[in-house]
């Protein structure tokens, strides 16, 4: 299926706190991922904590990632568990951004089935029916 | 290491029951979900035959998972001033933990004989495991991820990467599994396939294929605890847990990048030490398998062969009763019954015990359970 007709994304999303509202903003407004950065260690996560979950410091801040990335696994969906994601098959890749967190996202079932371990990727911003902004994983 | 204390030390499993999980299976056209409750007082009363132990000795309850309201369990059992009582959450993490709880409490006092009972009535209610995103991140799930299996099946996709391993390693676990499951008359799948089939099945999440999935299916198992002193004068042979460990293994995800490798190493480590045995000392494993994936990695991770080497070690040592010095899974999810780690403790009793029938591992005398999940968890149960 085309992103562009994926609809009712939105109903996967999370309950956004008050703390994790910038990441989501960022994401859906200026089309970029963020990932957190420790002002005291440079200890960089994603998924987000209040904390850095090194040393526990409660300055941390929201950088863009790069988009740099290396592809750690892929997953080809045959069965359908969400409704948003009936068009079985498709394929999710898991990537290792160059900062270091590991991110989820879309991939193509030709990016998916080309893609070699550990190949260099870039992230695409996509924007589903519902406007909804998502990352898609393609070949540097 | 442990800063102090011997444990577990004189705690025994004297009673164990279930139910005839084929038979419920075929059993179609109900006219709603079966009742969790029915099915644990089931299981309930044959632990309690099964050892002897009169209802009034119980004075300890877990409830695990479908049975959430361990009050109306005991409330419907008879049970009305249970020293310990509790419920615990419903994945299959919890059924290791749930008898170290029961053992620490006997250790301490807490209780002196404790039943553990687990119901699962996900097959007739329906659940769509997975489908609401359980076992991945939230961005994860907006982005079509979703399920522990298509978790999996990303580790296993890694894993073939970097150790060169193949889908073939996967089939002959499923098939083995079936075999094991064909000599138990109470299991849901009998029939016999051979690895071709395997390959000619259906992907749910590729590289991961129908058989390499648990089944779903409704079930109720339950334990009994207590002290070795007192097992000895009831009515089975006394099965002592004689090491019992745990570890967590937390992150985002279901996914471990070690494919569970760290912890495992912790836990069995621990649990030989404290044994005093090692992993070839074990006459039989049983081996939490949500997924066939999950043996692999736990084979290398409980220090049977080296990292990357399971698919060898199937091949040269074996993991088949009637050809392998140490069969592995004589119970199991993928075909006998997904009671999440409950009918794998069940089977190592019954092991020591010599109940097996024609799937009994000749002269059992050492068995070990072993989980690999978000908490891994393992014991090594001995006949004395
Ligand atoms: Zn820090």
């Amino acid at each position: 299926m085309q992103e562009n007709l994926r609809e009712n994304i939105a109903g996967l999303m999370p309950e956004v706190t008050e703390f994790e509202k910038p990441f989501w903003d960022c994401l859906q407004n200026k089309k970029v991922l963020m990932v957190q950065k420790c002002d005291d260690c440079d200890h960089i996560q994603f998924p987000s904590s209040p904390v850095c979950s090194k040393c526990l410091s409660g300055a941390v801040s929201w950088i863009p990632c790069s988009g740099k990335s290396k592809l750690w696994s892929k997953v080809t969906f045959h069965k359908k568990y969400l409704e948003q994601y009936s068009d079985v098959p498709y394929s999710v890749a898991l990537a290792k951004l160059e900062e270091g967190p590991m991110v989820t996202g879309r991939i193509t079932n030709e990016n998916a089935t080309a893609a070699q371990f550990d190949a260099p990727l870039l992230i695409r911003y996509i924007e589903t029916a519902d406007g909804t902004v998502l990352v898609e994983f393609v070949p540097e | 290491m442990r800063m102090s204390g011997k444990f577990p030390s004189g705690v025994a499993v004297v009673g164990v029951g279930d139910v005839d999980y084929g038979k419920l299976y075929q059993i179609r056209n109900l006219p709603g979900p079966r009742d969790p409750y029915e099915m644990a007082a089931e299981a309930f009363k044959n632990a309690l035959e099964d050892s002897g132990l009169k209802k009034d000795d119980i004075d300890g309850v877990l409830c695990v998972r479908d049975i959430k309201k361990y009050e109306y369990f005991c409330y419907k059992v008879g049970i009305d001033k249970p020293r310990l009582i509790n419920g615990l959450e419903s994945s299959g993490r919890q059924s290791g933990i749930a008898l170290q709880y029961a053992a620490m409490a006997i250790a301490t006092g807490m209780a002196n004989t404790v039943a553990v009972v687990y119901s699962n009535y996900g097959r007739t209610a329906s659940f769509n495991y997975g489908g609401d995103g359980d076992g991945g991140d939230p961005f994860g799930i907006l982005h079509g991820m979703t399920s522990p299996g298509a978790q999996v099946a990303a580790m296993f996709h890694r894993y073939c990467h970097e150790y060169g391993a193949s889908e073939e390693s996967l089939a002959k676990l499923a098939v083995s599994n079936r075999y094991h499951a064909s000599l138990n008359a109470h299991s849901v799948m009998k029939k016999l396939f051979t690895v071709e089939e395997y390959m000619q099945a259906r992907y749910i999440t590729e590289p991961l294929r129908l058989y390499d999935y648990c089944l779903i299916n409704d079930g109720a198992v339950c334990m009994i605890l207590t002290s070795v002193e007192r097992a000895k004068d009831l009515r089975k042979p006394v099965v002592e847990m004689i090491a019992t460990s745990a570890c967590g293994d937390m992150a985002s995800s279901y996914m471990k990048e070690d494919f569970f490798y760290k912890g495992l190493q912790t836990v069995s480590n621990e649990l030989y030490a404290v044994a005093g045995v090692k992993a070839e000392d074990m006459d039989n494993i049983q081996i939490y398998d949500n997924f066939t994936t999950t043996i692999l990695f736990s084979l290398e991770g409980i220090g049977l062969c080296e990292r990357g080497g399971a698919g060898d070690y199937i091949d040269k040592v074996g993991i088949t009763l009637g050809r392998s010095p140490r069969p592995i899974n004589t119970a199991n999810h993928t075909s006998e019954t997904y009671m999440q780690g409950f009918n794998h403790q069940v089977e190592c009793v019954r092991q020591l015990r010599g109940e097996c029938g024609v799937r009994q591992v000749p002269n059992s005398k050492l068995s070990m359970y072993i989980c690999a999940a978000p908490i891994i968890s393992g014991h090594i149960f001995a006949a004395i």
